[in-house]
């Protein structure tokens, strides 16, 4: 992750100092976040955040995203995209993931995981690699990948809701593309009475958009950074990130 | 009588005792072999973890009827009212007593090699003789890891100082005594202080 951060990095330092232009930091997943609450209407939503970087259950508190629950190990996304590598599936791995699933009907008995609001993938991704090598069709073990890990995410996300008792409910990042995961949390949602949102399909995966809209967030916050402090920070956690563009509820 | 995140209670007769039915409630997200299966298999361990927790010197209530196929689990009813309910209005010195008793048993708890996973003040129930009953081992497990027995005394310390106003100094004081008493200086150190880092994590806080 760091080489490629760097190169674009470097390319924004350099644009920034040619044309006297203030240098703006962002983080990646806040990013996700203010861009599906700008499209999506979100004002003060329990947000669930799925992508490669991130699986994570937060609430905007203060200035801040705060964890309410998360991945203890690997995220989702890992778990789709490092399964989709290593069975010889196409890439982009998701949406063939998602394809796959669709012809498979048989729940193969994978290790369902919750502690509490957290979740953990590592166990699902090493028993799923090894169905597959005992002669499991595709199609199934990508089902039961769906159906084991999706399910574990929602029910993180359905205690959440009971304890932190917000009326919103926001699906963000490149796994909010899947229609079985938006499918189950929307169903957690309206058992709980609780509106659902989720960001457009165009909106929720990584995109230029996302980086510029908090981009302008954060300057309009009076955000900026010199060129020469600036620095890449691939494991910057989300709650370390300052958000103040967002009104104190 | 409650409906929780997972289960329902319905209040129930076994012979002569008053009763609690718990039934995990189906769940439409998952799909249903796999939500029949968790049902199923929660129902069995809470039965197992709750009969373990009682041998290792834990209040808890006693499991009465066991129906796993109906994901049902009936126990004795423990007359008395939720911590959360009650703690504000105790008197100090009892308070500190019930907190010291309590940390012994969380302490025996974890040297039977068992972990609540879901220790607040609204799984806690305050008898008529003001002792403290562990309720809810729906995520109670088998675990000697620090950070698993950290998260219990997190949990219960952080839902107190959440949602409670009387002076906690004395009574964290009174829990860690107990604590430290039933599962020796050590280990209660070592799991004090991972308490304390998963506090740092910012995990797990509650907004009220």
């Amino acid at each position: 992750m760091g080489p490629c951060l760097r190169v674009g990095a470097t390319l924004a330092r350099a644009v920034a100092t040619y044309l006297s232009l203030p240098l703006v930091q962002v983080h990646h997943g806040v990013g996700h976040l203010d861009l599906a609450m700008a499209s999506t209407k979100a004002h003060d939503p329990l947000a669930v955040l799925v992508s490669g970087g991130h699986t994570a259950i937060l609430v905007h508190v203060g200035r801040k995203w705060l964890f309410y629950g998360e991945t203890q190990d690997i995220t989702l996304g890992n778990l789709i995209d490092m399964f989709a590598r290593s069975s010889g599936l196409p890439s982009p791995g998701g949406p063939t993931l998602e394809q796959e699933a669709l012809k498979g009907s048989k729940l193969l008995k994978l290790p369902y995981t919750v502690k509490g609001n957290d979740v953990a993938y590592s166990g699902l991704l090493t028993a799923a690699s090894r169905m597959l090598k005992k002669g499991e069709s595709l199609q199934d073990v990508c089902y039961s990948i769906q159906e084991v890990g999706f399910a574990m995410l929602a029910e993180a996300v359905e205690r959440s809701l009971v304890q932190t008792r917000k009326t919103e409910l926001l699906l963000a990042g490149g796994v909010a593309a899947n229609n079985r995961l938006k499918e189950m949390l929307q169903q957690v949602a309206a058992e709980h009475d609780v509106s659902f949102h989720a960001a457009e399909l165009s909106k929720s995966g990584d995109c230029g958009l996302q980086i510029a809209w908090s981009g302008q967030l954060a300057f309009r916050s009076g955000i900026t950074t010199k060129p020469s402090e600036s620095h890449v920070v691939p494991r910057w956690r989300i709650d370390e990130a300052e958000v103040p563009w967002i009104p104190l509820k | 009588m409650h409906r929780g995140a997972e289960a329902d209670l319905y209040l129930s007769q076994v012979g002569p005792w008053k009763a609690v039915l718990k039934k995990r409630v189906e769940k439409k997200y998952r799909q249903k072999d796999l939500d029949a299966w968790i049902r199923k298999e929660r129902t069995a361990k809470e039965a197992t973890l709750l009969g373990e927790a009682r041998k290792a010197g834990v209040r808890t209530p006693t499991l009465l009827k066991l129906d796993p196929e109906e994901f049902s689990l009936t126990m004795s009813l423990i007359p008395g009212k939720l911590a959360r309910d009650s703690l504000d209005t105790m008197r100090p010195k009892a308070r500190e007593g019930l907190f010291e008793d309590l940390g012994h048993q969380v302490g025996q708890l974890h040297n039977r090699g068992i972990v609540h996973g879901d220790l607040t003040t609204s799984n806690l129930i305050i008898s008529e003789e003001n002792i403290a009953y562990m309720i809810d081992f729906g995520l109670a497990n088998y675990s000697i890891e620090t950070e698993d027995r950290a998260v219990d005394l997190h949990l219960l310390k952080r839902s107190i100082t959440t949602s409670h106003n009387f002076s906690i100094g004395k009574c964290f004081k009174a829990l860690s005594k107990g604590y430290t008493a039933s599962l020796g200086q050590r280990d209660a150190a070592t799991v004090y202080r991972k308490a304390s880092e998963i506090a740092r994590r910012g995990r797990y806080f509650a907004i009220r």
